[in-house]
């Protein structure tokens, strides 16, 4: 398949957050893929130790991605579930199982630039083995009309020994209304990273966001990290929840927050909860403004205060 | 830690019974703050796990340890082609942290060497006998709201509070009336209906339902 089978607008708008969208496409680069339009499989590429089934459903579609025992995969696995039109529904249903020993980064892109009255909805199972190292990235572009309604359920569960990291970033463009649920259960020996990132930029974007993090084995560590900003009247939540169930586990959560401009809202509901006598659970939480120590300094080499923020917004969402 | 200073008499032990939103509630839901309907004990998959297993009838803490085993399956793979080789088994001590967490908010007892359920599950599979019975419920309580519908419209208009539709609050105030109504007549019990549970249940069965007849 060559770029101008996938639509154009998909991939444009994944360029934005400067991903070189074209390894990522069947018949380039080396990992494997699975390309959606709405819910047409556009493209679909296996690589040894990798087995992916899609199946296209009325609105979408359900997928299963196998990574096999003691695979190591240098090139990420892509999956890009792009819409390409203004309006509809599209649910899709994938289940990422990851057997034991295994080591993969799996890139997820969800992209609907011409959004206007369009929903997404995910209900998405993952399974992580014992001993692996699992990767997940997830990027949103949700066009510029404040049009989306973007709604994923997942549940996640760590083996024990393995190594988790999630990022979801949804930093271009408008957001629309998003509410994302994940949750996490970490067993023994288990570590996990989160790490999301949003920016409401409008009156019609709310972001709400609950990422929950049950350490369920012995020794599990967590960092949950929650960054956000509102800007021109948008609305962010960001409730980030660590249990501590087991001996010896250790999380914290971490939320900061950035108003801009009146009519912005911004919540955090940072909230920890401990059930053994020998777990740690911390956590801390800003929102506001940028201390203005960090703003004066920039502002002495010649930015204005606008272009302050901006620099400051760009590093905190960017890093 | 039993308490027995001279201040033991002045502490209030009853149920807070009353019509009125107080200070000290919740403005939201016009609940005590600290109690909310669906406590924070059921975000845990885990805990919604032993608790609907429990629905079947009390259990003991090997059978809940042996219950919570789980190994995943692909949604469209067939077996032939590939079998799960990841498995999942909580220990003996996260276990028993979430009972006694389950004890203490009154959800779960034990009872010599098993655990019992204190609150009402109704499974899917039963809930679809009753339905015919809820429809017919549902249906003659439309009737009566549709006759009553113009006096409820004549008494917004007398007292003239807005111009927004008040309809469904005074639903939801009538529907409350109606519970407490019932619960002095004795004929539901005064104690938590979770509702979280059946939205478990529902999800669960409907989605693996759902995949079962697709595909």
């Amino acid at each position: 398949m060559s770029n101008t089978e996938y639509p154009k607008e998909i991939l444009e708008s994944l360029e934005d957050y400067n991903i070189n969208i074209r390894d990522f496409l069947p018949g380039h680069g080396k990992g494997a893929k699975l390309l959606l339009d709405f819910n047409k499989i556009k493209g679909l590429e296996e690589i040894d130790g990798v087995i992916l089934k899609g199946k296209e459903i009325k609105n979408g579609i359900i997928a299963d991605i196998i990574i096999k025992k003691g695979v190591t995969l240098e090139d990420p696995i892509h999956l890009c579930f792009g819409v390409n039109k203004e309006t509809g529904i599209q649910e899709i249903f994938p289940r990422i199982i990851a057997e034991d020993n295994s080591e993969v980064t799996i890139q997820a892109h969800c992209s609907f630039p011409k959004a206007d009255g369009l929903i997404h909805k995910m209900f998405g199972h993952f399974y992580i083995g014992n001993n692996c190292k699992f990767n997940y990235s997830e990027t949103h572009y949700h066009g510029e009309k404040s049009g989306a309604t973007v709604a994923p359920v997942a549940y996640m569960y760590i083996g024990e020994n393995s190594i988790f990291e999630n990022n979801f970033t949804l930093t271009r463009g408008t957001v629309g209304k998003v509410k994302i649920l994940i949750d996490i259960y970490a067993m023994k020996d288990s570590v996990i990273r989160s790490t999301i990132k949003a920016f409401g930029r409008t009156k019609n974007d709310s972001v709400r966001i609950r990422d929950s993090i049950f350490l369920e084995g012995e020794n599990a560590r967590s960092v949950l990290k929650m960054k956000a900003a509102a800007q021109n009247g948008g609305e962010v939540l960001m409730y980030g929840v660590t249990e501590g169930n087991a001996p010896k586990c250790n999380g914290h959560v971490e939320c900061n927050e950035i108003v801009l401009g009146r009519g912005s809202i911004c919540r955090a509901r940072p909230y920890i909860r401990a059930t053994d006598p020998e777990a740690s659970v911390s956590h801390e939480a800003s929102l506001g403004r940028f201390p203005q120590k960090w703003l004066d300094e920039l502002k002495a080499k010649g930015l204005t205060e606008e272009e302050a923020i901006q620099t400051l917004i760009e590093a905190m969402l960017g890093e | 830690m039993k308490e027995n200073s001279k201040y033991s008499e002045y502490r209030f032990l009853g149920k807070i019974s009353t019509d009125e939103i107080l200070p000290w509630y919740d403005f939201v839901t016009g609940k005590p703050w600290d109690d909310p309907e669906i406590p924070w004990v059921l975000d845990n998959k885990v805990r919604r796990q032993i608790l609907i297993f429990l629905s079947n009838g009390s259990k003991t803490f090997e059978e809940i340890y042996q219950n919570l085993n789980f190994i995943p399956h692909p949604l469209l793979i067939n077996e032939e082609e590939y079998k799960t080789k990841v498995k999942y088994q909580w220990t003996d001590q996260t276990l028993e942290n979430h009972l006694l967490n389950l004890e203490w908010y009154n959800l779960i007892r034990k009872s010599e060497n098993k655990y019992e359920i204190l609150f009402p599950i109704l499974g899917l599979e039963k809930l679809k006998d009753l339905d015919q019975i809820i429809s017919s419920i549902a249906y003659k309580w439309l009737d009566v709201l549709k006759d009553v519908n113009d006096k409820i419209k004549n008494n917004l208009e007398r007292i003239k509070i807005q111009k927004l539709d008040l309809s469904r609050i005074l639903i939801e105030k009538i529907v409350e009336k109606l519970y407490e109504n019932l619960k002095k007549e004795n004929i539901i019990p005064d104690i938590p209906n979770i509702k979280s549970l059946w939205a478990e249940q529902l999800r669960n069965v409907k989605f693996e339902e759902w995949i079962k007849n697709n595909f």
